[in-house]
C-alpha cells in the first residue's frame, strides 16, 4: 500500500490546491465577514494537511502488508468497456449497445455457456424496454444513427 | 393516533402492498447475494422510484433496505459468507448449525429474530420521532449548523481502517458539496462555467457510482474465485419451546440494535456484533456459542433489523444520516419533493405515518415471506456474479440517466464508479464522500446564517446551550474512534 499512498496523498494535495486556487477568483463583498471562498479554502486547507499526514504516516510507517495486486486488471476492463458504452450510446441508440455491452462483459468473464451468452444480453435490453421505457416511460436514446 | 390510522389506509392499498412486497423480495435477493449490500441494493432500485408517487416510492426502498439486512443472514447461515458485513456475526453460529445439518432451522430462527428485531424498532421509531422532531423545531442556524456538524463528526466512526483517509474522504465530500452556486451570496463557484455544474453536483449519480458501479467493477475482478456451492436445506422446524427461550434475547437484542441505529455512525455491524456478545454474557450456556448456539443466530439478526428503525430517527427528525444506506434514503426523499428535518412532521405528517405502517407491515412481510420463502431464496446462491455484473452496470448507466434524462448525470455516476473503485481498493471509505455532499450546503448556509444572525460575532457558537451540547457531542464522536482503537484493533467496517 505504501506507492498508492503517495500517489494517492500527492493527488489530494495538488487537487486540493488548485481549488485553493480557485477561491482567489470569487468576488469579495465588504460587508460579508464569510463569504463564498470561506468553506471551500477551510475544506482545501484541510485536505492538504490531511494528505501531508498521510504522507509522512506512509513514509513513517516501514512495513505495511502489501495488498493482493492480482485482479485488477479484469476490473479495469470492465471500466473501458463501460466508457465505450457510455460513448456510443448516442450514436447506435440504447438497446444495440446494451446487448453489445452486456455481451461483451460475458464473454470478457470467461461464460462459454451459449444459452447465457443469448438470454442475457437480450433478457437485460428487453428488461431495460418494458421496465424502464414503457412503465416508468424515461425517453432512452434511440441514437442518432437511426433517428 | 388520527394520523396513524390515515397512515394505514395510505398503505393498505393494493398496489402499495404490492411494491413493498416487490421491495422485499428484491431486497432479500440483492441482500443473500454475497458483494450485493443494501447500500447497492437501495442506490440500484432508487431511479426506479423517480416516477412514483412520494409514500409508494420510498416504501418500495424500505422494503429494498430492509429486505436486505434480513436477506444478508442467508449466506451467512449457509455458506459462512455474510451477503451484508452486518451479517458477519450471524455467519459463526449460523454456520456452525448448517454444519450439524439445522440450516433450515438457523435460517427460521434468523428470519423470527429479524422480524421482531424490525417490528420493536419502528415501534420506538413510531414514539420517539415526533418528540424528538418538536424539540428540534426549536432549532435555529446555529444549532443546525451544530448538527451538521455533529453529522459530519461521524465520518470518523465509519472511517474503517485508516482515521486519515476517511476524513479525507469525507472532506472530498464537503469539497464537492462546494461546487455551484453559492447558498449565500448566489456566486457560482467552482462552475468552471458549465451550465450542468451551476446546480452543483447531483447527489444521486455519486450514489450509484460510488455504491453500485464501483462494486460491480470490483467484482468483475473477483469472479475467477468463485466456487461450487451445493446447498441442501433439510427441514427441521423450530419448535414453540425453542422459541420461547429466544424470545428475551431477540427482545433485548432487538433493543440493542434500535439504540444503536440511533447514533449516527454507528451500523448494523456494530449492533450485531454487541447484541451477540451481549447474548452470550448473558447465556448459562456460552460455551455453546461459537458452535451453533440458537441465541447466536437469534441475537445480532434481531439487532441488525432493529438498527433499521433505529437509523430512520435521526434521519427523518434531524436530516441526518447514520450510515451510508440512510445517506441514499435521504437522496431519494430529497427527489421526491419531502426534506427530511423537524420541519417534516408538520409539513408531511401523514407521509411521514404512511411510512411508518408501511415500515411495520415491511417486517410483516419479511416473516412471511421469510418462513415460507426461504428455500427458494437459498436457490439465489447458484446464480454466478459474472452473469450479475454486467447487468448491474449497466442499470447504473439506465438509472443515472432516467434522474433527468440528462446524459451529465451518466457522466457523474460513471467517474464515480471508477474513482470509487480507485478509492475502494486503496482503503479510502465511500460513505464520509456522501455524507460530506450531503451535510456540506446545510452545514454552511447554517454557518454563514448564524454569523449573520450574530453580526459577525462567533460567540453565538458558544452561547446556546443546545449548539455547545452538540459541538461538544460532535468532538467527542470525532475523536472517540481514536481512543477505543488504542484499546482493541476494529473488527468491522463502516459500510453495510
Amino acid at each position: 500500500m505504501k506507492k498508492p499512498n503517495y500517489i494517492s496523498g500527492l493527488i489530494i494535495i495538488i487537487i486540493a490546491g488548485f481549488f485553493y486556487s480557485l477561491t482567489f477568483n470569487f468576488p469579495k463583498l465588504e460587508n460579508q465577514l464569510i463569504g463564498a471562498e470561506f468553506m471551500p479554502r477551510v475544506y482545501s486547507v484541510m485536505l492538504i494537511i490531511l494528505g501531508s499526514i498521510l504522507l509522512i504516516q506512509t513514509f513513517r510507517n516501514k512495513e505495511e502488508s502489501d495488498e493482493q495486486e492480482n485482479t485488477m486488471k479484469y476490473s479495469i476492463g470492465a471500466m473501458l468497456f463501460v466508457i465505450l458504452y457510455v460513448v456510443v450510446i448516442p450514436y447506435i441508440g440504447f438497446y444495440i449497445s446494451t446487448f453489445l455491452l452486456v455481451l461483451g462483459l460475458l464473454l470478457f468473464s470467461k461464460v462459454k455457456n451459449k444459452i447465457l451468452l443469448i438470454t442475457i444480453p437480450v433478457g437485460t435490453s428487453l428488461f431495460i424496454f418494458v421496465f424502464f421505457q414503457i412503465l416508468l416511460k424515461v425517453s432512452i436514446p434511440m441514437g442518432t444513427l437511426f433517428s | 393516533m388520527d394520523l396513524l390510522l390515515e397512515g394505514l389506509t395510505g398503505v393498505f392499498q393494493l398496489n402499495v402492498l404490492l411494491i413493498l412486497l416487490m421491495g422485499i423480495i428484491a431486497g432479500i435477493t440483492i441482500g443473500s447475494l454475497p458483494g450485493l449490500t443494501a447500500t447497492m441494493g437501495v442506490a440500484l432500485i432508487l431511479p426506479v422510484t423517480f416516477g412514483m408517487e412520494p409514500v409508494t416510492g420510498i416504501l418500495l426502498l424500505i422494503g429494498v433496505y430492509f429486505g436486505a439486512v434480513y436477506g444478508g443472514s442467508i449466506t451467512a447461515i449457509l455458506i459462512n459468507t455474510p451477503g451484508t458485513p452486518s451479517s458477519a456475526a450471524t455467519a459463526i453460529d449460523g454456520y456452525a448449525m448448517s454444519k450439524k445439518g439445522l440450516a433450515h432451522k438457523a435460517l427460521t430462527v434468523s428470519t423470527v429474530s429479524s422480524a421482531i428485531g424490525g417490528i420493536l424498532s419502528v415501534i420506538v421509531l413510531i414514539f420517539i420521532a415526533p418528540q424528538l422532531a418538536t424539540f428540534a423545531l426549536k432549532f435555529s442556524a446555529p444549532e443546525t449548523f451544530a448538527l451538521a456538524v455533529f453529522g459530519i463528526s461521524i465520518i470518523s466512526s465509519i472511517a474503517g481502517k485508516s482515521m486519515v483517509k476517511g476524513l479525507i474522504a469525507g472532506f472530498i465530500g464537503l469539497l464537492i458539496a462546494t461546487i455551484g452556486i453559492d447558498p449565500i451570496g448566489g456566486f457560482p463557484r467552482f462552475t468552471f462555467d458549465n451550465v450542468n455544474l451551476s446546480s452543483g453536483i447531483n447527489l444521486i449519480p455519486v450514489m450509484i457510482g460510488l455504491f453500485a458501479a464501483s462494486e460491480a467493477f470490483r467484482a468483475m475482478g473477483s469472479i475467477f474465485s468463485t466456487r461450487k456451492l451445493t446447498i441442501v436445506v433439510e427441514k427441521v422446524k423450530l419448535k414453540w419451546i425453542e422459541f420461547k427461550i429466544l424470545i428475551g434475547t431477540i427482545l433485548r437484542s432487538g433493543a440493542i440494535g434500535t439504540f444503536i441505529g440511533m447514533i449516527p455512525g454507528a451500523g448494523g455491524d456494530i449492533a450485531a456484533f454487541v447484541a451477540y456478545n451481549e447474548a452470550k454474557r448473558f447465556s448459562k450456556n456460552k460455551d455453546g456459542f461459537g458452535k451453533g448456539e440458537m441465541k447466536g443466530v437469534a441475537a445480532p439478526e434481531a439487532a441488525n433489523n432493529g438498527v433499521t428503525g433505529g437509523a430512520m430517527i435521526p434521519l427523518l427528525t434531524l436530516g441526518i444520516p447514520g450510515d451510508a444506506v440512510t445517506a441514499v434514503l435521504l437522496g431519494a426523499l430529497m427527489v421526491q419533493g419531502i426534506q427530511p428535518g423537524p420541519m417534516l412532521f408538520e409539513n408531511n405528517g401523514p407521509i411521514v405515518y404512511t411510512l411508518f405502517v408501511g415500515m411495520l407491515v415491511a417486517n410483516l412481510m419479511i416473516l412471511i415471506v421469510g418462513l415460507f420463502g426461504i428455500r427458494l431464496f437459498t436457490k439465489i446462491l447458484l446464480v454466478p456474479t459474472t452473469v450479475l455484473t454486467p447487468i448491474i452496470l449497466v442499470l447504473c448507466v439506465v438509472g443515472a440517466y432516467s434522474l433527468g434524462n440528462n446524459y451529465f448525470d451518466v457522466l457523474v455516476m460513471l467517474i464515480s464508479g471508477i474513482a470509487g473503485y480507485f478509492l475502494m481498493r486503496y482503503g479510502f471509505p465511500a460513505s464520509p464522500i456522501i455524507l460530506g455532499i450531503i451535510l456540506g450546503p446545510l452545514m454552511e448556509s447554517n454557518f454563514r446564517r448564524a454569523l449573520v444572525m450574530s453580526q459577525g460575532s462567533f460567540d453565538i457558537f458558544i452561547t446556546r446551550p443546545i449548539t455547545v451540547v452538540l459541538l461538544i457531542l460532535a468532538v467527542i464522536t470525532l475523536f472517540s474512534p481514536l481512543l477505543t482503537r488504542k484499546v482493541k484493533k476494529p473488527t468491522t467496517e463502516g459500510e453495510s
